[in-house]
């Protein structure tokens, strides 16, 4: 098909209060193509695309679209011309069904005709092979079948530019399937489609062309059957990166966590060990139980059987307070929500754990507070202005951290982390990865729950694997493979 | 200085001008309202609404809301005077008596938020409910007068030019200040108020916060009755309730948090200064009371509004530069 450019982004400029977000971007998007926007957090993918979606607007700079040219979008103009943009945040209301929901803004006669809406969506799905009963409730369905919900509701409005911001990051390998499948019929009939995304492979499996950022700044575009992963991340990280992930050795050491079946509310009989000194990686799909479990170990759900075991001493913990206090720390998988305090500044999230140490005639030590934020901010590589920075306003990969720090202020030897690195760009990835290692080298034992299969693969020393609630297999090193871990995953 | 720094300093101290502003335009409007008298009238009048705000902003910074407030006051007024009439017992005794009563009327709040699991705002406006029955089938809807002397003394007396309230309410915001800002305690209810499940993973045993808080919360809803009933040389069941919104209004006025996390005791302070002065300086000006309904509602939106439009055009506006 001839592919011809749809819209033009021209030296796009924005600025915040002491950050220039996008500085002379410019971009073509042609008709036909998914293009991806690639780059570290901060990059400016994200203010691009508010300022093409009219969320933001530009200082400097003109966007040309369909044959018009605009100094600056309004979320209405936008969506006239054909702009729907799928936020990683979902737009969905819960109590409506889903095919309400997706033609929400549909003017049918002013009237809501239920019977016609049911029949658009279910042709919808059929479209694209999508399972799910339009007269569902959104509330009853899970994460990954919202996502989906989502992306054919922007599909259903006929829009020429399609917008996915990670889409799949909350999905199952069958389920991102299927979405490379929708994309690709959407490209035959001429759409565009724009892609933001962290994993490179998705890169590769789905996209035609790459726009690298990097600080603000238009790096370049390639076409990507003719890049590597290497020169993509070099582009974007701006330097070279050796391995990925860093080598060391496992030494087998005394068990230092014993889990003896454990049952909760998502979970039955599970046991396993982890032992001093290792990283244990817990593999699943999404839904299996894996948080739900580290939860209830760590005494933030209720346990209803089993017993867990520190140092060879049973604890029976009633609340997280009981777990930190005999020395297990966690760092939730979703880190805005139960990670940080977003309104409250770097060192007070950090000092919140351990304050009643951070005291002075039991009065609390503004002095004590900030060495605390320093060593860390050193230790951790937080990068910010000042430590009175909110936390809110920092990085997925800077908040990460400081959530990190909090837990390691804590005094905690085991340390769950609960998808340690999604939604964080390669940089700061790469350098959790390292803390990780340097942390299970002086002693602390790690037990990592992740979803990236290279991520488990790369930095686990043992992958237990969770499916429907139960353990249904525990891999060693070096039996690692991605189609046996995934073949335990969807064991039944 | 540079521009962005005074705007800085004018924005984080907003209501403080008002403040200001309202106390120069009443100075120009009325020649009485000027005056140390007068000025001092204002702060003996709302020393018992300010200890009650402060009570009620350290539940709002710990993300729950206490509509029942006003109840416990009359609560709490009733039982005293029923201690010391009915009873016969010293002003003290019955004083602390009350503290106890306020206490476990504030926990009882806190603990069924906990055990029910649902939002302090509709508990209280349950308790609100089970409260005024309370207190009415305590006082038999009979008020109470001629008090002790030496309780009189506490909402009547003078230390030098200083009234005894005035000083109460100084007291009790100093100490609540100090106990938010310098005690591990302080930060926790920020913790709890910013964000509960965070708090709980962070080890903080916010159930047990959430108590100790709205205990503490009765505790002065105690001092404030003190100080309301003594002053005025009566206590009844309807001596207290009404109170509630203004204080959620002062504090929100203030700039505490509706959704937690976010507050301090000046902030409370500030609020209720700003509606008192606005009560007492329209009255000066002979305004009719229902007219003074009218502005007062009108100055609340007009100063939350411009606060709010603030925050959001800062980032707006230093682009600019």
């Amino acid at each position: 098909m001839e592919q011809q450019v749809v819209l033009k982004m021209k030296n796009i400029t924005k600025r915040y209060p002491g950050v220039v977000a996008l500085d002379n971007v410019s971009v073509d998007f042609k008709s036909g193509e998914v293009h991806a926007l690639l780059g570290e957090n901060g990059a400016g993918k994200s203010t691009l695309i508010k300022v093409l979606s009219g969320a933001v607007q530009n200082d400097e700079g003109t966007i040309w679209i369909n044959g018009n040219e605009y100094d600056k979008m309004t979320p209405l103009v936008s969506r006239t011309n054909g702009v729907e943009v799928i936020y990683q945040e979902y737009n969905l209301i819960n109590g409506l069904t889903v095919a309400e929901n997706i033609c929400l803004g549909r003017q049918m006669n002013g009237l809501v005709n239920k019977k016609e809406m049911v029949q658009i969506t279910r042709e919808l799905f059929e479209r694209f092979h999508i399972d799910i009963n339009p007269k569902a409730y959104v509330k009853e369905l899970s994460t990954a079948q919202q996502q989906l919900v989502e992306i054919t509701k922007a599909i259903s409005k006929d829009a020429g530019i399609i917008v996915m911001d990670e889409p799949t990051a909350q999905l199952t390998m069958s389920e991102v399937e299927n979405l490379y499948e929708m994309i690709r019929s959407l490209k035959e009939r001429g759409k565009t489609i724009i892609y933001i995304s962290h994993r490179l492979d998705e890169l590769f499996a789905i996209t035609d062309s790459v726009t690298v950022m990097r600080d603000g700044a238009y790096v370049t575009t390639v076409e990507t059957a003719k890049t590597s992963r290497d020169e993509l991340i070099t582009l974007m990280v701006g330097r070279k990166l050796s391995d990925t992930y860093p080598k060391r050795d496992c030494i087998k050491n005394d068990i230092i966590l014993k889990v003896e079946n454990v049952s909760g509310l998502k979970n039955t009989g599970v046991s396993f060990d982890l032992h001093k000194g290792e990283i244990l990686g817990v593999s699943g799909l999404v839904g299996a139980g894996r948080t739900e479990l580290m939860r209830v170990i760590f005494g933030a759900d209720k346990k209803l059987d089993g017993k867990v075991f520190i140092n060879g001493k049973e604890k029976n913990a009633r609340s997280p307070q009981d777990m930190i206090k005999s020395g297990m720390g966690l760092i939730p998988e979703d880190r805005k929500e139960q990670g940080c305090f977003l309104n409250n500044s770097i060192e007070w999230n950090i000092s919140i754990g351990n304050i009643r140490k951070l005291t002075s005639n039991r009065m609390i030590d503004k002095k004590k507070i900030r060495r605390q934020a320093e060593k860390y901010r050193d230790m951790l590589n937080i990068k910010t202005p000042a430590l009175e920075q909110r936390v809110g306003l920092l990085s997925g990969g800077n908040q990460q951290k400081v959530v990190l720090a909090k837990v390691l202020a804590m005094d905690s030897d085991i340390i769950v982390f609960d998808e340690p690195t999604r939604g964080i760009d390669i940089g700061a990835r790469h350098e959790i990865y390292e803390m990780m290692s340097r942390l299970v080298e002086s002693g602390k034992s790690i037990v990592m729950v992740s979803s990236d299969m290279e991520e488990l693969l790369g930095m686990s020393d043992r992958i237990i694997v969770i499916s429907n609630g139960r353990l249904t297999g525990e891999v060693a090193k070096q039996e690692f493979s991605q189609e046996y871990i995934m073949a335990l995953a969807s064991h039944e | 200085m540079d521009k962005a720094k005074i705007q800085q300093i004018i924005k984080s101290n907003m209501m403080i001008l008002i403040l200001i502003l309202l106390v120069v335009v009443f100075g120009l409007l009325s020649p009485n309202f000027l005056t140390v008298k007068n000025l001092m009238n204002i702060c003996t009048q709302n020393a018992y609404f300010i200890v009650a705000t402060i009570g009620v902003a350290l539940v709002m910074i710990s993300g729950g809301t206490d509509l029942s407030v006003g109840q416990i006051l009359a609560v709490i007024g009733v039982s005293i005077a029923m201690l010391m009439q009915s009873a016969g017992l010293p002003v003290p005794v019955a004083i602390i008596l009350g503290g106890v009563i306020g206490m476990a009327l504030g926990a009882f709040n806190g603990l069924s938020a906990n055990i029910l699991k649902i939002h302090p705002m509709i508990v209280t406006l349950a308790t609100m409910a089970i409260y005024k029955g309370i207190s009415y089938t305590l006082s038999g809807s009979k008020s109470f007068f001629n008090f002790d002397p030496s309780y009189v003394a506490i909402g009547q007396g003078y230390v030098g030019v200083v009234s005894v309230p005035i000083i109460i309410a100084l007291v009790v915001a100093l100490i609540i200040h100090f106990m938010l800002e310098k005690t591990c305690f302080g930060r926790f209810i920020y913790a709890v108020g910013g964000n509960a499940e965070t708090a709980r993973l962070a080890g903080i045993n916010v159930s047990k916060i959430k108590v100790m808080v709205f205990g503490i919360a009765g505790v002065l809803y105690t001092v404030s009755t003190v100080i309301l009933t003594s002053r005025g040389g009566s206590a009844s069941s309807s001596i207290g309730p009404g109170v509630e919104f203004d204080a959620i209004t002062a504090c929100v006025l203030g700039g505490v948090s509706f959704i937690g996390g976010e507050g301090r005791v000046k902030d409370a302070v500030v609020g209720c200064l700003i509606l008192g002065i606005l009560g007492n300086g329209m009255q000066l000006i002979g305004m009719g009371v229902y007219t003074q309904n009218i502005v007062k509602g009108l100055i609340l939106m007009a100063s939350i509004g411009y606060d709010t439009y603030q925050k959001m055009a800062k980032v707006k506006k230093v682009v600019a530069k």
